[in-house]
């Protein structure tokens, strides 16, 4: 066999800090990228993917990192950790292109696209002024930026996060590398945008027969695009092997897992199969969700709308329309599910039924009218937010995070019988009652959206407003979440308003879908004929961008 | 880009907290401040010396019409006489501008440049025993009274070993500049030199961590250039508003220097209004230096404007 | 719903708890912590009268020299009057080149043991143009600069924390309001606003110096306060207690606060730093405490004239000890800024 383009082998790397003994972030890992290859490297948060990506190219800070010496990372069979500063920055922008998640921290802020552009034009090929200025153009054109002469002189914040990626690519291929590192390129962008930006990045690996490092978290996205793949969990590698071959019939218990406690698009499980705490699979009980008759109405919107002032020219104010009037109605113990990309005021809508925002027309009615006997509409809707780190107050013990709303509406006699319900709710949400003397940093993601669950449920509340509650969280993490939150509107007859920018996971959850763009409704309708029939094409713009690369489960797969 | 809209939006604001501040000083001379006049009249003043005092100096009028007054003369830059020693306050203004000026213009520059450079230079070589040096003696020279400087500086440098002259001034600049500033210069530097090193280093390690420079150096460039280009260009936004804010400060700040060396300057004169509660001379100084402060700051923000693309091309 | 039987909880330690720990883990911190709270305790004690009560009695000859420190120069030292007593001794026309020095010491023997027999001729720290004990003096300025610095920084953070909060919860006017008084206090700088207050207040005194102090120099905190609450208050956290129903106050004092507290507690003691530097500057020019008291001000300025004379103890102790409580002051704040980084926490 010849000599890989790259190959790291037993990889250890570990990060210091003062006071606290070392943690092994990364633990013996290897692999090989073959020339002319796409290789995956794929895993949840904290499982080492990054790390092993930035070490690489010896990218990570020297002052708290320590990489084991036994450690080789092999470009063309030398190893680039032994070499010197000079040997490694020769690599780096020239042999080696790379672009990172966000676009928008990676691109510095006040240079001048073309000035980023043309640095490693004129550095690594020796281009002058006039020629790397032409080749910057060629490239932006070719990256699908019109108007590239103008471009030049635009600056990173001018660009939308897309346009943005694409500069980033121009800038790693500009100099024709043979091995592009993409360390979660698309992950901070809509999906509409992230199918573009992928097949930009296929179409000139065809072009430029380079090799991709691939870093993602999304199967699906892997299963489309890459031929090797490499399974990463806790700092070690699960498995290595041939993408299909793996996706479709995987050997480790943890792939498994993970393939299969992503939400299906086809079909419409009544609970997800779960990853245990050894990365074992757990099957759900019960098969496709039943059917049933939604309760009375609970919510009525009508005619709601948003705008913003913004600052214009002079005295004159413009406005900026965040929701277009939207009326919808919400049945008891069902779920409404709003799908959008960003801006398309979907947290909008959230926050104003939350009654965090005022809206500037339309109403609310919530049913039975609020009055003598009934609930004020506070304790009626409760949200859960996006991010569980920084929703739950850091200063709070659990204890108090969760007796808080008690108190606030006077429920319960004393302290004492409000710890007793606070207890209650937390091991309802699958917590032990030792969670009540700690502190949220003290949690992990999806403990802690149990705990800003658990806080909701305190106020009994018949509507639960979810926006992006699971997107910040692990595949694993997010079906466990999905499953409780299904097991409390079994239980509970909750209506949920499911935020999110996730087709699937709004699939599994929603009963009717709205969707949103640009502040305005363009579709909705029962879950099954908008995934199965889309009539608008936005919607079907949204479907089709969704990424396949995965079978759907089956029970084949256990 | 709606420039005249930021533009006209600014110069309001600047006027409102000009009004603000006449109104400040307004309110603390005139009514908290009161009356002065049994100081001024002397120790053996009878009622009636101390009525002709108070006509004198306005005091005796409706506080309605002394505002009157006051706003005029801040629209004229007329602000009467001295109480002290009836020269008219706009002369001695004018007379003492100069000589804090050749004191101050240098002390910036030098400072400016020699913090900058130094901050770069740790920066570059942040961790390393030069940056924790830097760090420990500019800790410990922060923490050293400005008088002890000043005290210390003039006994040793000028008066034991002679080599500065221990005070004075004259009325050439260029003397000025090259015998009688240059101890004060040193020693005003030695003062406000650490905390502007700190922070200037503050300001690049803040940029260093950005992912941008992760970027610049996945391409591949030196460490010199990302430090230099990529680096510099962003902290030059903060390092430079932080000069330009702290110019009008300078203009006050020499107070101390200006005493000791005797130079006729602002901060000198300012100190002797307070000794002797030479009320027009203080209200002409603190307007005149709020009005530099207001204009400073909109230069400031027009140079912010001009620095950042982000804001520029809003 | 039935009781469910409550089980007993373990609470975790609080984050200040942890952030006192790693700070005490801190080599630096621990130390300048110890020397800060030496320093309190001379406050304490000076404030309850343990010590430096007679700080101003006259105790030693004039300018005694510090233990330990006896030159020709400073044995000169004798008031006139007791050297026409003595005067000199014709010796045949010949002068013993020890003649001065000798009588003066006979002098002083006299001046010791007859018409002042209680007068010290050194002490530790020597003594100043009255006699009275540099020593106690500084306690008794350690004291005075300290107290005005703790207590002036206390006015203006509480009333920068307030105001700030306010600001940048509410925004809008409030913002507006609150922004322009801001504007107004940062037009004049700091030195000369403090200048023009201490010119308007006729008397003077520790409580006139703390009012101007405090009532000037609450901006910075106020600037980074705003900005914290303008941060938080449309965090997560905050959203969901208001969802939840906390009122306003609530959510200003009760969730915000804590959270910005790190922020306030580091202003704290960099005004303390800089308002003992400002208090000095006053007191040296004779705009701060009286001349019945004593600071570290005052001392500096007695320091000035001294100097020239070569009497350089009383200007070196004022500046050690000022010089040492700053620097444990600075290092402890960078030393709390560290163990209280909401970053490090993750």
């Amino acid at each position: 066999m010849t000599v890989p383009l790259l190959e790291v082998r037993d990889l250890r790397i570990s990060f210091v800090a003062a006071h606290d003994p070392p943690v092994e972030a990364v633990r013996g890992v290897s692999f090989r990228v073959p020339d002319h290859s796409t290789v995956a490297l794929v895993g949840e948060s904290g499982s080492g993917k990054s790390v092993t990506a930035l070490s690489i190219l010896r990218l990570l800070p020297p002052e708290n990192t320590r990489i084991d010496p036994a450690s080789k990372i092999l470009w063309e069979g030398k190893d680039i950790l032994q070499g010197n500063g000079r040997s490694v920055r020769a690599l780096r922008g020239k042999s080696i292109g790379t672009i990172f998640q966000d676009p928008m921290s990676a691109l510095n802020p006040v240079l001048s696209i073309g000035m980023q552009l043309m640095e490693p034009l004129r550095l690594h090929l020796g281009l002058s002024r006039r020629e790397a200025r032409s080749r910057a153009v060629e490239l932006l054109l070719r990256v699908g930026i019109d108007d590239a002469e103008k471009r030049l002189e635009s600056y990173p914040h001018q660009l939308s996060g897309g346009q943005q990626q694409r500069v980033m690519i121009a800038m790693a291929i500009s100099t024709h590398p043979r091995l592009l590192i993409a360390d979660e390129p698309t992950t901070a962008l809509d999906v509409t945008v992230q199918r573009q930006i992928m097949d930009l990045l296929g179409e000139l690996q065809q072009q430029l027969s380079m090799a991709i490092l691939f870093i993602t978290h999304d199967l699906a996205l892997v299963g489309e695009f890459a031929q090797e793949i490499v399974v990463m969990r806790g700092g070690e590698v699960q498995e290595v092997g041939n993408c299909s071959a793996v996706l479709s019939n995987p050997h480790s218990a943890y792939t498994r897992a993970l393939l299969a406690c992503r939400p299906p698009l086809e079909d419409c499980p009544a609970r997800l199969p779960m990853m245990g705490v050894e990365g074992n699979l757990i099957m759900p009980q019960g098969g496709q969700r039943a059917e049933s008759p939604g309760g009375p109405p609970i919510l009525e919107v009508d005619g709601v709308s948003k705008r913003y002032d913004r600052p214009g020219k002079l005295w004159r104010r413009n406005f900026m329309v965040a929701l277009a009037p939207v009326s919808f109605t919400l049945l008891q113990g069902k779920t409404l599910g709003v799908v959008g990309e960003s801006g398309s005021g979907k947290s909008t809508l959230g926050r104003i039924v939350a009654g965090i925002l005022a809206a500037n027309d339309g109403t609310l009615r919530f049913f039975p009218p609020e009055g003598k006997g009934s609930a004020s509409s506070a304790r009626r809707v409760q949200m859960v937010f996006q991010n569980p780190f920084s929703s739950l107050n850091p200063r709070f013990t659990v204890a108090q995070i969760l007796t808080e709303p008690l108190l606030l509406h006077s429920i319960g006699q004393n302290r004492g019988e409000r710890l007793a319900l606070a207890q209650q709710w937390l091991e309802r949400v699958g917590l032990s009652a030792q969670a009540l003397g700690r502190y949220p940093h003290e949690f992990s993601g999806g403990q802690r959206q149990r705990i800003a669950i658990a806080r909701c449920l305190t106020l009994n509340p018949r509507i639960l407003i979810c926006d992006e509650s699971v997107s910040a969280l692990d595949v694993s993490v997010q079906a466990q979440i999905l499953n409780l939150l299904r097991d409390l509107q079994d239980e509970l007859h909750i209506s949920y308003l499911f935020i999110s920018h996730d087709l699937a996971v709004v699939r599994f959850m929603a009963d009717e879908v709205l969707v949103l763009q640009g502040g305005k409704v363009v579709e909705r309708g029962p879950v099954e004929q908008i995934y199965h029939a889309p009539q608008h094409p936005y919607t079907q713009k949204l479907l089709q961008a969704i990424p396949r690369g995965v079978k759907p489960y089956g029970g084949s797969l256990v | 880009m709606n420039g005249l809209g930021f533009f006209v939006r600014r110069l309001g604001q600047a006027i409102l907290t000009l009004l603000g501040v006449i109104l400040l000083v307004f309110v603390l001379f005139n009514w908290v401040g009161g009356d002065p006049a049994t100081i001024l009249a002397g120790k053996m003043a009878s009622a009636q010396d101390i009525a002709n005092v108070r006509h004198q100096l306005g005091t005796d009028r409706p506080l309605w019409e002394q505002g009157l007054i006051f706003l005029r003369q801040v629209l004229t830059g007329n602000y009467g006489n001295s109480w002290a020693t009836q020269e008219p306050v706009a002369d001695i203004f004018r007379s003492r501008l100069g000589p804090s000026l050749t004191l101050l213009i240098p002390m910036l520059l030098l400072e400016t440049g020699v913090a900058v450079t130094v901050a770069l230079l740790v920066a570059a070589l942040r961790g390393s025993w030069f940056d924790r040096g830097v760090r420990v003696v500019s800790t410990v020279a922060m923490s050293v009274s400005l008088l002890v400087y000043i005290l210390v500086g003039q006994y040793v440098f000028a008066y034991l070993w002679g080599w500065f002259p221990v005070k004075g001034w004259s009325d050439s600049w260029r003397l000025n500049l090259t015998t009688y500033a240059v101890l004060p210069i040193l020693l005003g530097l030695l003062v406000s030199i650490a905390p502007s090193i700190r922070l200037y280093r503050s300001f690049l390690l803040e940029e260093i961590q950005q992912d941008f420079v992760r970027t610049a150096r996945a391409k591949g460039l030196s460490e010199m250039r990302i430090l230099f280009v990529h680096v510099l260009r962003n902290a030059a936004i903060p390092i430079v508003t932080n000069v330009l804010m702290g110019l009008p400060g300078l203009l006050t700040g020499a107070f101390l220097l200006e005493r000791f060396f005797a130079i006729p300057g602002i901060g000198r004169e300012i100190i002797l209004a307070v000794e002797r509660s030479d009320f027009p001379l203080i209200k002409a100084t603190t307007v005149y230096v709020a009005m530099a402060t207001l204009l400073v700051n909109f230069v400031g923000d027009l140079m912010y404007r001009w620095l950042d693309p982000r804001v520029r091309l809003e | 719903m039935s009781q469910p039987i409550l089980s007993p909880v373990h609470y975790s330690p609080g984050l200040w708890r942890l952030a006192a720990q790693r700070l005490w883990s801190d080599a630096i911190g621990r130390y300048s912590f110890l020397v800060v709270a030496g320093y309190l305790l001379v406050v304490v004690a000076v404030l309850f009268g343990w010590v430096a009560q007679d700080w101003d009695r006259e105790v030693a000859v004039n300018y005694a020299p510090p233990s330990g420190w006896v030159t020709a120069a400073n044995r000169v030292v004798v008031p006139p009057s007791t050297l026409v007593v003595s005067g000199p001794v014709p010796l045949y026309g010949w002068t013993d080149p020890l003649e001065p020095q000798w009588s003066q010491a006979q002098t002083y023997a006299r001046t010791a043991s007859r018409e002042a027999p209680h007068y010290l001729l050194t002490l530790p720290f020597g003594a100043d143009k009255w006699g009275r004990d540099v020593g106690k003096k500084l306690l008794k300025g350690t004291q005075t600069s300290v107290w005005v610095g703790l207590v002036s920084a206390l006015v203006a953070t509480l009333l920068g924390t307030f105001l700030g909060a306010l600001a940048g919860y509410y925004g809008r006017w409030t913002d507006d309001a609150l922004n322009g008084l801001y504007g107004v206090l940062t037009a004049i700088p700091y030195l000369l606003l403090v200048f023009a207050v201490a010119a308007v207040f006729q008397q003077k005194g520790v409580g006139t110096l703390i009012l101007i102090l405090g009532l000037t120099g609450w901006t910075g905190v106020f600037r980074l306060v705003r900005a914290e609450y303008f941060k938080h208050r449309s965090r997560e956290y905050v959203l969901a207690a208001g969802a939840l129903g906390a009122s306003h106050g609530r959510r200003i004092w009760i969730h915000i606060l804590p959270n910005v507290s790190h922020i306030v507690l580091v202003q704290f003691s960099q005004n303390l730093v800089g308002f003992i530097k400002s208090e000095v500057i006053l007191s040296f020019l004779g705009f701060g405490v009286p001349v019945s008291s004593v600071s570290w001000g005052s001392m500096l300025n007695e320091a000035q004239n001294e100097l020239i004379l070569g009497k350089w103890w009383q200007l070196a102790v004022t500046a050690v000890a000022m010089a040492i409580f700053v620097t444990a002051v600075s290092l402890l704040t960078d030393a709390m800024r560290d163990a209280l980084d909401p970053r490090l926490r993750q």
